[in-house]
C-alpha cells in the first residue's frame, strides 16, 4: 500500500480531483481485456508531461510501482498493476498539437484516440494506416506501446512502419526526444524503434510523431466464399504468389460467418466453410485487372462464389460484419479469449487445421478470424468463466496454440504483445540468453524497476 | 597482448587460413590493427568474441567497408573482424517471401540468387556491390528507393546476433507481425556495431513489379530540380524514387546521359503497367509545370541501369576527382528541400566555398560535397544552425570530427547520453566491440573499457 505522505503528494503533483483512491474507482482499473486483474493502490490522471516526470521521481524515491495505461483494452493484461502501485492514467493528454499534410506528419499528446486522427485527417485525404479493430476506444500511446496491428497490415504495415518519433519519460524523470520528424541520419541507436510495443515498461510516451499516409485514389472490395477453409488459405497463398499485394486480406471461418450474419443480417450463407474478404487499393488504373486477377484465383480454388462490392455502401456492410465479428461471436458464450498467434503465411492453412484439432480435442468452441495476408491468425475461444473445468481447458487449449504456432517457425503474438498473460510461455520462444539480454535493456532504462513491473520480459531468475 | 600468441589465439578458435597478420592486409583496415580474423561461421565468431571478452582485447567489426566512415573512427588497435567470408544462404522461401542468410553476403549476391524467382530486396543502396547485408542491418542502409520501399529495418524479420561476450541471441523471426518481446530486431538494425555482430538476417522479399520506367528531368538549377521534388510530393505522385544530382556532379561521373548543366531530377515509377503509364504522365506534366528545361524518359533496358550508375558513382567518382574532399549529410523536412538547397548554396556562396549537391529529394536528405576540406570547415556551424531550423540535422560523414554529431544527439534532451552509455555498458562491459565507433567515442566515459589507454 502507498502511504498516506505519498498519496499527499500525489495530489500536489496532480490535484487532488485526479487521484482515486476508493476501493470502487480502483476496481475499475484493476481489469483490462483479459481475465487477468488486480487492484492498484491508487489511480492517477496525469494531463502534463512535467507531472508525469515528477510522478517518475516520486516512484523511484519511494519505490512504488507505476503502470501506464491509455484506455486499458489491451489484450495482453499489458495495464495490471500486479505488484500495486498507481496506474497512470494517459487519457487526458489528449491534444493534437500539431498536422503537417505536407511532410504528412502529425504530432499528438499521448492520449489521443486512433480514430479522431482518422476523423481529423480523412476529409483532407490522408489516413493514419495502423486500423485495430478497437480504434475507436484505444489511445495512439496504447497503439504504440502494444505495437498495434490491423486490417492493413499486409499492405500498410503496423504500428512500428507509420511512428516517426516521441517524447518520452525515462523512469528517473528526465525527458527526451526519440526519432523525429526528419529522417534520422546520425550513426546512433534506434532507441524509437526499441520504444514501440515496449509495453510501458522503458518510458512513458507523452507525445507521438505519426506519419500519415495518403487515402488511394480507388478501392476494389472483393468477397470470396468457400466450402473449405482449405480452399480459402490456398487462395491466400496464390493471390499473393501473383504479385498483387492487396491492403487487406482478411479471413473468417464458418463458426465467425454464421455468429456476424445472426448478428448484422447482411446475407452471408452460414453454411460456408470460410470467407476471404479482400480489398486492393492505390491509383484507380489498372485496380480493375487486379481485382479479375483475384477472381480468378478463388475460382481456380473452388471459390463458390466470388463477388464485387458494387458501392460504397455494399463494401461498408462487408466491413460491418468483419469489424463486428468479434462482438458477434462474443454474443454466444458469456466470455472469449482472442489470441494472435501468428506464423509465416504459408503455414497458415495447416495452423488453422491445428487449431480446429485443437478445439476438437478440448471439447471447446473456436471462432477463427485471420488477418491472412500476414499469417496472424486469430483464434477466438467461447466459454463460462463460472465453469471451471472448461476455464481450465480454455487455459491448456491456449498453451497448445502457442506451441503450434512456434512448432510452425511462428511467433507468440503477432498485435496483441506479452504483457503478464504470455510471460509464461517466452521462454518457449526465447533462449536464456535472449532473455538475459531483453532484461539487461530493461535494467539499463529503469535502475529502479519500478515502471510497469513483470510485463513482457520474464523476471530475472534470482 | 603479444601479437604472436594473438595470432595463434585467433587461428585456435578459426583456423590458420581464417587469420592474417600480413602488414599490406592489415593497412586496409586500420594503422594500428593488430590482426584480422575471417570468421566463417557464427560458431566461430562467438569464439572470438568469448576470446575478446576475457582477455580484454578491441574487436572492430568489417562489412564491404563501404559506410564504415559514417559510423566509425579508425581504430585504436586490436582484431579486425572481417564479415565477408559469411555469405551462406541458410533458408530460402520463395512461396513465403522470406530468405535467411549470413551477414557477409553482399546486396548484389542476395538479388542474383533471388532474381530467378521474381523477388527483389527492397534495399538499394548506392554501393550494392560491396555492401554486405550485415553492413545494411548496421547503418540501416537504404538507396534511391527509399521513398517507396522505406529503408533496411523496415525488410529485417528476424537477426542472429553475436553480444560482445560471445552469447549468440536472436531477435523477430519468420513473421511479418511479431511483437513477442523487445523489438530488438528494429533496434539492433540501425545500431551501428555498438550492441552486437550481426551473423544471420531474415529478410522480407517482395515481388518484382510489372513494369518500372524512369525520367531524367532537367532544370536549370539544383534549387529548381528540389522545389519541384517537394511540389510531386505535396501534389501526391507518389514515385518509387526522386533523386537529385547537380549538373556538375553528372559530369564527372557521367556516361553521355546529363547535360552537365543545372541539375536533373532521377525519377523512377514502379507498379502495375496501367499506373505506370499515368504516373509518367502526371511526372511529365508536373515538371512542365516547375520550370523544367526537359522531362526524358529513359528507354527501358540496360539505359536505365546506365542512368542509375551515374548517381551511384557520383559520390565515389567525387572523391577520387578531389582527394581529400568531405561528404555532408543533412535531412531536413521535405517541403523544405528547396529552401535547404537555396540557402545552402547562399552561405557557400558567401564565403567563396564551392559546393556539389545530391540527394533524395524525395525524403529530404541531401549530401553536400565539398571539394576543399579545409575551406568548408568554415561552413559546417551555418550548415547545421540550418539543417536545425528546418527541424533537422546536418553531419559530415567522413570526418573524424564529432561536435556536430553530439549536437544531434543533443537535441534529444541531455538525459539521453546516460541512457545510451548504459545500455551500451550493460550489452558491452567491457567495451571490446567497436570501442571506436562515433557514439561510442561520445558516451563511453573517457578511461573506461578496454582501450582507454590508446586514446
Amino acid at each position: 500500500m502507498l502511504g498516506e505522505h505519498v498519496i499527499r503528494e500525489l495530489k500536489a503533483i496532480v490535484g487532488a480531483d485526479n487521484v482515486l483512491t476508493s476501493r470502487i474507482s480502483r476496481e475499475a482499473y484493476a481489469y483490462d481485456a483479459t481475465l487477468i486483474e488486480a487492484l492498484p493502490d491508487a489511480v492517477v490522471f496525469a494531463t502534463a508531461v512535467d507531472q508525469v516526470s515528477r510522478i517518475m521521481v516520486l516512484a523511484n524515491k519511494e519505490k512504488f510501482p507505476v503502470v501506464p495505461r491509455g484506455c486499458g483494452i489491451n489484450l495482453s493484461a499489458g495495464t495490471i498493476a500486479k505488484f500495486g502501485g498507481i496506474i497512470l492514467v494517459l487519457t487526458r493528454m489528449n491534444k493534437v498539437l500539431e498536422i503537417d499534410y505536407e511532410n504528412r506528419l502529425a504530432v499528438v499528446e499521448t492520449g489521443v484516440l486512433n480514430m479522431d486522427v482518422q476523423k481529423l485527417v480523412n476529409p483532407q485525404g490522408f489516413m493514419y494506416a495502423p486500423d485495430p479493430a478497437s480504434m475507436k476506444v484505444n489511445t495512439l500511446g496504447g497503439n504504440l506501446n502494444e505495437c498495434a496491428g490491423g486490417m492493413r497490415g499486409i499492405k500498410y504495415g503496423i504500428t512500428k512502419d507509420h511512428i516517426l518519433g516521441m517524447e518520452v519519460v525515462l523512469p528517473d524523470g528526465q525527458v527526451v526526444w526519440f526519432g523525429g520528424k526528419t529522417a534520422q541520419i546520425a550513426p546512433e541507436m534506434d532507441i524509437a524503434a526499441l520504444m514501440i510495443g515496449s509495453e510501458g515498461t522503458l518510458g512513458v510516451v507523452t507525445k507521438i510523431i505519426i506519419k500519415l499516409t495518403p487515402l488511394p485514389e480507388a478501392v476494389k472490395t472483393v468477397l470470396c466464399i468457400f466450402n473449405s477453409l482449405e480452399d480459402a488459405g490456398q487462395t491466400v497463398s496464390d493471390i499473393i504468389a501473383q504479385g498483387i499485394i492487396p491492403a487487406t486480406l482478411e479471413l473468417m471461418d464458418q463458426a465467425v460467418i454464421e455468429a456476424v450474419e445472426d448478428f448484422v443480417h447482411i446475407g452471408l450463407p452460414k453454411d460456408a466453410g470460410a470467407v476471404l474478404l479482400i480489398e486492393v487499393d492505390g491509383l484507380k488504373d489498372g485496380l480493375d485487372r487486379q481485382a479479375e486477377k483475384i477472381f480468378e484465383v478463388a475460382k481456380a480454388n473452388k471459390a463458390r462464389e466470388v463477388r464485387l462490392a458494387r458501392d460504397a455502401k455494399e463494401r461498408d456492410g462487408l466491413w460491418v460484419a468483419r469489424r463486428t465479428s468479434i462482438g458477434a461471436v462474443a454474443r454466444l458464450r458469456p466470455c472469449y479469449d482472442l489470441e494472435d498467434a501468428t506464423v509465416p503465411r504459408t503455414q497458415l492453412p495447416e495452423m488453422l487445421r491445428r487449431c480446429i484439432a485443437l478445439g476438437k480435442k478440448y471439447n471447446l468452441r473456436i471462432g477463427m478470424l485471420a488477418h491472412a495476408g500476414d499469417g496472424n491468425l486469430h483464434p477466438l475461444i467461447l466459454f463460462d468463466d463460472r465453469d471451471k473445468d472448461e476455464l481450465h481447458r480454455v487455459h491448456e487449449c491456449r498453451r497448445e496454440i502457442f506451441k503450434e504456432a512456434l512448432a510452425l517457425g511462428g511467433c507468440l503474438s503477432g498485435e496483441h504483445g506479452i504483457g503478464l498473460g504470455k510471460i509464461e510461455f517466452m521462454e518457449w520462444a526465447y533462449t536464456p540468453e535472449d532473455i538475459a539480454a531483453m532484461q539487461r535493456v530493461k535494467q539499463a532504462f529503469d535502475t529502479g524497476l519500478i515502471l510497469n513491473p513483470g510485463k513482457i520480459v520474464p523476471k530475472p531468475a534470482a | 597482448m603479444e601479437k604472436g600468441r594473438l595470432v595463434s589465439e585467433l587461428a585456435s578458435i578459426v583456423s590458420e587460413n581464417n587469420v592474417s597478420a600480413k602488414a599490406d592486409v592489415l593497412t586496409t583496415y586500420g594503422p594500428d590493427i593488430a590482426a584480422v580474423v575471417y570468421p566463417t561461421s557464427t560458431e566461430q565468431v562467438s569464439g572470438v568474441m568469448e576470446f575478446a571478452h576475457k582477455s580484454g582485447v578491441a574487436v572492430t567489426v568489417y562489412g564491404g567497408k563501404s559506410n564504415f566512415d559514417r559510423g566509425m573512427l579508425p581504430p585504436a588497435g586490436g582484431i579486425a573482424l572481417d564479415m565477408t567470408r559469411m555469405k551462406r544462404v541458410i533458408q530460402y522461401e520463395p512461396d513465403n517471401q522470406t530468405i535467411t542468410v549470413e551477414g557477409g553476403m553482399t546486396n548484389a549476391e542476395l538479388q542474383k540468387l533471388i532474381a530467378p524467382d521474381k523477388l527483389f530486396f527492397p534495399p538499394d543502396p548506392v554501393d550494392a556491390g560491396v555492401s554486405t547485408i550485415g553492413g545494411h542491418v548496421a547503418t540501416n542502409a537504404a538507396g534511391p528507393r527509399r521513398l517507396k520501399y522505406g529503408l533496411t529495418k523496415d525488410w529485417v524479420l528476424g537477426l542472429e546476433i553475436v553480444l560482445a561476450n560471445g552469447d549468440v541471441i536472436h531477435a523477430g523471426g519468420k513473421c511479418v507481425k511479431n511483437v513477442s518481446g523487445y523489438e530488438f530486431t528494429r533496434f539492433y538494425t540501425n545500431s551501428w556495431g555498438n550492441m552486437g555482430i550481426v551473423t544471420q538476417a531474415t529478410l522480407r522479399l517482395r515481388p518484382v513489379p510489372e513494369k518500372e520506367r524512369l525520367l531524367i528531368i532537367d532544370f536549370p538549377s539544383a534549387e529548381k530540380a528540389a522545389a519541384a521534388a517537394v511540389a510531386m510530393i505535396v501534389k501526391r505522385v507518389d514515385p518509387a524514387a526522386i533523386e537529385l544530382i547537380d549538373g556538375e556532379l553528372a559530369a564527372v561521373a557521367g556516361n553521355g546521359h546529363f547535360t552537365g548543366k543545372g541539375a536533373s531530377l532521377l525519377v523512377a515509377v514502379d507498379g502495375v503497367v496501367e499506373a505506370v503509364e499515368r504516373q509518367v504522365k502526371d511526372i511529365q506534366e508536373m515538371a512542365r509545370g516547375n520550370g523544367a528545361d526537359a522531362a526524358r524518359l529513359v528507354p527501358e533496358g540496360p539505359d536505365t541501369e546506365v542512368v542509375w550508375d551515374t548517381r551511384r558513382n557520383a559520390v565515389s567518382a567525387f572523391l577520387k576527382a578531389h582527394p581529400g574532399a568531405l561528404v555532408g549529410q543533412a535531412a531536413v523536412l521535405m517541403n523544405k528541400g528547396a529552401e535547404f538547397v537555396a540557402r545552402a548554396s547562399e552561405l557557400a556562396s558567401r564565403k567563396g566555398v564551392p559546393v556539389a549537391f545530391l540527394g533524395h529529394a524525395g525524403s529530404g536528405v541531401f549530401q553536400i560535397l565539398f571539394a576543399d576540406p579545409a575551406k568548408a570547415d568554415g561552413l559546417f556551424a551555418g550548415l547545421r544552425d540550418l539543417a536545425a531550423s528546418l527541424e533537422g540535422t546536418f553531419l559530415v560523414e567522413n570526418s573524424a570530427e564529432l561536435d556536430l554529431f553530439k549536437a544531434a544527439l543533443s537535441r534529444r534532451g541531455q538525459a539521453v547520453f546516460p541512457l545510451l552509455a548504459r545500455i551500451k555498458a550493460a550489452a558491452d562491459p567491457k567495451n571490446i566491440l567497436n570501442p571506436s565507433s562515433k557514439l561510442n567515442r561520445i558516451i563511453a566515459p573517457e578511461g573506461s573499457g578496454c582501450c582507454a589507454k590508446e586514446r
